[in-house]
């Protein structure tokens, strides 16, 4: 490795005091003008921008590789995109249209349902007034086109996101609001089961007036929370990529049990505080959960139960049903719902381990949710990193092919070279790729991939699903609270489970008072239904009306690799890395940085030993 | 999206290729004496404390990372800004052109609340060359300003250090203003940040059983 | 991997920015050394003019810890009183308060800070105790354990009358559902138990209640000292209700049943 900017970063730090007071200003230096010429050959290409390549392009960078990091779509971070409603809607319907394209083509089954109900026999009069009201709405009920108009002029450009600033202002023929609508009211989806009204020109209504605010809204592809202590927040703390990110903390989990909702103790807080749980199980369970926060130390307790399943440990822990539920979806919160019956003892106890190392940094839970959306947000404030040292990015990138030449003696010298629609053509030493390149891979470097489905809901709702349905609530301007509710398989129709987040104007999710419900299910034999039925089941207490419940089929795109335990395929002696498919039904990103860091490990494998994403100066505390 | 009080204005900086927008940060950032800076890692962002009004107020001026010349910077960029700078070369009439795309963008991808109203700065940058390669004059400029809605309009140097100070300034005062109630313990406590610095002290010790 | 530098742009080594680091710190400590020189030379000419005022808002911003900087800065404020209406001083008092805050996000243990404010507040023609009430609370939500502030607390109540003990009350029940192990909260709570509830029926239902949280908080972490003082003060309220104390004999019992190893045997022998 000859590269002169990562040789200095093995080098042994120099004694400060001989470094002389001219050496060069420690701020941003002037920008150079752009190159006459781009750079076609990088150390390293990344195709796809979700968290793990954005984490482990920024990671070579920082290692001194200089990288190209490319999307084929316009937009950063794959299957953890968040989006406004508008351009949710628009992404869902085209691939619908579309299921050649390797991204569009994981997505379909694709339905809308607007809340359809007219205002004046609404039942909920006595209840606190819910969105305002659209400004002025058409009196043209028959021309939404005329509504089509009266969209402000950043609802409609957002059909086309990301136009070129260079290029003309936006300025878009308002047929695609008008195509979208008729799509979207028209083409009405059969989900009798959840509104009993047929669609109407209220319902045309109802939807114009939700993407009247479109751009209010970020939703995301897959919902993610962080654990407040782990891999991934000592990962943002010590990249600086902290910095460029916003988190509130999670407040509530609640699980599904005995027909209704209840919040689960989490904290030690929470069982002192909880009114239904005795005094004898408060202490069995706070006895179980000190165990568990330092296990590794008494294995004795748990050695026979090694390699079973976690509920049967928990039952010889004196807990009652109950209190292994709670233990069960509190703690192994991110393990998807039908994964759970299958969790060993040492499984489950380091999940629930993490789980109470992370109480008590922030909020009163052990998760933080994200502002804007977790996986958007992260992945780009990565791409910024890697930008910030040097990495060049190119969305809608318009990929051709891949090809790779291969020496003689397969595996020597490998060149890999993209090339776009248009004849461009860069090339690199070194290829990580997402699950949604692969078809552009030779045949012969291709991994085998299978998929698998997660069924997913978004929904808006009027107000928080866990208030009361007084008007109380809403008397006081807290916003709905952000919690996940577990529902066990045994609380599901066909015993898969589903997990459902509640998200609020706290973390710009949506305007104010409304909330958006994400659930997903993904057990053999989920389906629609299942996250609908939850859907009905979280919102009916609390009588909030959904106002709009998209629902949609996910394949989850798996990557067959060498090895069970190994989540990333390599290929052309290892010059080329498959990554995962992060958008799965689980609720957590540590896998992400994980497996960036294996990637960066395996590529840098043979140069000097290079720091993975490593610290950055932190101006800010160093007073003397 | 300015929703939130708060005292940390995020302020971001756009405009062509060349135009000089790192370099105006850091003229007006690095400045000797009576004031602290902080600048973070690579060309990334600098931060600068300024009296706005009696009240000390923490500026973050964004700069783009590059990331504006395949039109690839993604809308994270945007999120919650305060004030929007747009910096144009006066000797080159095609980086004045675009301003409007730019302004464009910012509505678009910020998505503010109140586009209307929402402060934005314009920059002519680069006023020390000399007079015949100017090809924007002020005129010219300070018409699409006022088209706009009366952008506040500076013509500068950074080079020289010609008017950076005085713009900036404008920056944070408008910046601020769209803050209407600083108050410091508002109903709305301030989002988490992960700093370099919660990870060493790691929030509270131990766990809460 | 081939290593030829494409790019233009710096790839700043982790060396690079320490070095960068370390002169930002020596600028930084220069500037505020430079500042504190300031102000110094202006203290000692005793000039009371906005510069001097500014400087001492610049770096008491910085350092809240420097108490002759908070001395310097009461005398400016007596000095500019003297040619201020009532309005005007009241609104340099608020804006006096909005520092204070500042400096105790910095460091909600200043003793200076606690200080200035508690000068402002008796200084002031209108004291802002609703505002201070509200800060109180927002302290407190961030460190529920913070003396400082169940300390300030009790004087902002006792000098403004602007809460009854009944809801300073309600103010520990809330404090000590989000973490009961403090004992500041427990403590505050026996104070204002006896003020809040003088009759001697209603006082006795309340106990009642407040023996059942407590047990909660024994139950749920044995551990913890400051619910076990808490419940001997109760008990101490009771000294001739024998069936109290049987009964809360039992549940202590009981308790060391599930959990042999814990102290609540040795508080229970001291008890008994």
């Amino acid at each position: 490795m000859s590269n002169p900017a990562a040789a200095d970063a093995a080098e042994p730090t120099p004694d400060p005091s001989s470094s002389t007071p001219s050496s060069p200003p420690p701020a941003l230096q002037p920008q150079s003008p752009p190159p006459p010429a781009d750079p076609t050959h990088f150390d390293a290409i990344v195709l796809g921008t979700g968290l793990t390549n954005s984490i482990t392009a920024a990671a070579l960078v920082r290692a001194g590789k200089s990288v190209l990091h490319i999307d084929r779509n316009e937009f950063y971070a794959e299957h953890l995109a968040s989006f406004d409603l508008v351009t949710l809607l628009r992404i869902l319907g085209d691939a619908a249209k579309d299921s050649d394209d390797p991204f569009l083509g994981c997505y379909d089954e694709f339905e809308v349902a607007v809340n359809a109900s007219d205002g004046s026999t609404s039942t909920t009069s006595s209840e606190p007034p819910a969105p305002p009201a659209p400004p002025a709405l058409s009196t043209d009920a028959d021309n939404p086109l005329a509504e089509a108009h009266a969209v402000d002029n950043s609802e409609k450009s957002a059909l086309h996101p990301t136009p070129a600033p260079a290029q003309q202002p936006p300025s878009t023929p308002p047929a695609d609001l008008e195509a979208l609508i008729t799509a979207y009211t028209t083409d009405y989806p059969s989900t009798a089961t959840l509104f009993s009204h047929q669609p109407t020109p209220h319902s045309r209504h109802a939807l114009l007036t939700l993407l009247r605010t479109s751009r209010q809204y970020n939703l995301e592809l897959s919902p993610r929370i962080i654990y407040s202590r782990g891999a991934l927040v000592d990962l943002l703390a010590n990249s600086g990529v902290g910095r460029y990110l916003e988190f509130r903390p999670l407040d509530r989990i609640h699980l599904f049990w005995d027909g209704r909702t209840e919040q689960v103790p989490g904290s030690k807080e929470d069982v002192f505080g909880n009114g239904s749980v005795s005094l004898v199980e408060k202490r069995r369970l706070m006895k179980f959960l000190t165990f568990a926060v330092g296990f590794e130390e008494t294995p004795e307790v748990f050695e026979d139960y090694k390699g079973k399943p976690y509920a049967e440990f928990l039952q010889a822990q004196k807990l009652s049903p109950r209190l292994i539920a709670f233990v069960l979806n509190a703690t192994a919160l991110i393990v998807e719902q039908h994964a759970l019956s299958t969790l060993t003892t040492e499984q489950g106890l380091l999940l629930t381990q993490r789980h109470l190392r992370s109480l008590g940094r922030w909020g009163k839970t052990a998760f933080l949710v994200a502002l804007y959306g977790a996986g958007s947000e992260l992945s780009q404030a990565f791409c910024r990193l890697c930008a910030v040292y040097g990495g060049t990015y190119i969305l809608n990138f318009p990929l051709a092919e891949i090809i790779t030449t291969l020496s003689a003696d397969d595996g020597g010298d490998v060149v890999v070279a993209i090339t776009a629609k248009d004849g461009t053509r860069y090339t690199a030493d070194r290829l990580v790729a997402s699950p949604a390149y692969v078809q552009f891979l030779a045949p012969e470097l291709r991994p085998k991939l299978t998929s698998k489905s997660v069924y997913r809901c978004v929904a808006i709702v009027d107000r928080d699903v866990h208030g009361s349905s007084n008007a109380a609530a809403a008397a006081d301007h807290n916003q709905p609270a952000l919690t996940v509710t577990a529902f066990p398989p045994e609380a599901v129709r066909n015993g898969q489970g589903v997990t459902a987040i509640q998200q609020s104007w706290d973390v710009s999710a949506c305007p104010k008072t409304q909330a958006v419900i994400h659930l997903s299910a993904s057990g053999d034999g989920s389906s629609h239904a299942d996250v609908r039925s939850a859907l009905q089941a979280l919102v009916k207490p609390s009588g909030a009306t959904v106002l709009l419940a998209a629902t949609y089929r996910r394949h989850q795109q798996r990557v067959e690799t060498a090895h069970a335990e190994e989540d990333v395929w390599w290929t052309a002696g290892d010059r080329i890395a498959v990554t995962r498919d992060e958008g799965g039904s689980g609720l957590d990103l540590e896998a992400c940085g994980d497996e960036a860091r294996s990637v960066f490990t395996r590529m840098m494998a043979g140069a000097e030993e290079a720091e993975f994403l490593p610290g950055v100066a932190d101006p800010a505390d160093e007073e003397d | 999206m300015a929703t939130r009080k708060k005292v940390l204005l995020k302020v971001i900086i756009l405009g062509d290729s060349g135009v000089g927008k790192t370099s105006l940060m850091n003229q007006y950032v690095n400045k000797k004496f009576s004031t602290q800076y902080k600048a973070t890692i690579g060309a990334d962002f600098l931060t600068k404390e300024v009296m706005v009004d009696d009240r000390l107020v923490t500026m973050q001026i964004w700069d783009t990372a590059g990331q504006e010349r395949f039109q690839s910077l993604g809308v994270a960029f945007y999120r919650g800004a305060d004030c929007c700078v747009l910096v144009y070369d006066v000797n080159n009439v095609k980086s004045f052109e675009t301003l409007d795309s730019w302004r464009d963008e910012f509505l678009l991808q910020a998505s503010p609340r109140d586009p209307d109203n929402f402060p934005f700065v314009v920059l002519g940058n680069k006023v020390d060359m000399e007079e015949s390669k100017r090809q924007v004059s002020q005129k010219r400029a300070m018409t699409w300003c006022q088209q706009k809605g009366g952008i506040p309009y500076f013509e500068t140097s950074a080079k020289e250090a010609i008017d950076v100070e005085k713009s900036f300034q404008t920056v944070a005062k408008n910046a601020l203003q769209q803050e209407s109630d600083v108050e410091l313990y508002s109903d709305f406590p301030d989002p988490i940040k992960i700093d370099g610095e919660t990870g060493r002290q790691g929030g509270d010790a131990g766990c809460a059983c | 991997m081939s290593a030829d530098q494409h790019h233009q742009k710096k790839v700043k080594t982790t060396n690079e920015e320490r070095e960068a680091q370390r002169q930002r710190s020596i600028k930084k400590l220069a500037e505020y050394k430079g500042l504190c020189s300031l102000v110094s030379a202006k203290r000692k000419a005793k000039e009371y003019d906005d510069a001097a005022f500014n400087l001492t808002t610049k770096l008491l911003s910085l350092n809240p810890e420097f108490y002759t900087m908070w001395n310097f800065r009461r005398q400016i404020i007596l000095d500019r009183r003297t040619r201020m209406d009532t309005e005007a001083y009241q609104a340099l008092c608020l804006s006096e308060l909005q520092l204070a805050d500042a400096a105790l996000k910095i460091n909600p243990k200043s003793y200076w800070v606690w200080n200035h404010r508690r000068w402002i507040l008796e200084n002031m023609p209108e004291a802002a105790w609703t505002r201070e009430l509200k800060l109180l609370g927002r302290m407190l939500d961030m460190d529920a354990r913070n003396f400082h502030g169940w300390g300030y607390r009790r004087y902002v109540i006792a000098a403004s009358g602007a809460r009854s003990p009944k809801e300073e009350f309600d103010f520990t029940t809330e404090k000590i559902s989000q973490n009961f192990s403090n004992y500041s909260a427990w403590h505050y709570r026996s104070k204002v138990l006896v003020q809040a509830f003088a009759d001697p029926a209603e006082r006795a239902k309340v106990i009642d209640n407040e023996f059942e949280l407590v047990r909660n908080a024994i139950y749920t972490e044995p551990a913890d000292q400051s619910a076990w003082l808490y419940q001997r003060w109760l008990l101490s309220l009771v000294p001739q209700d024998m069936d109290r104390w049987s009964k809360e004999l039992e549940s202590v019992q009981e308790l060391v049943e599930i959990e042999p190893e814990s102290k609540c045997k040795v508080i229970m022998q001291g008890q008994g």
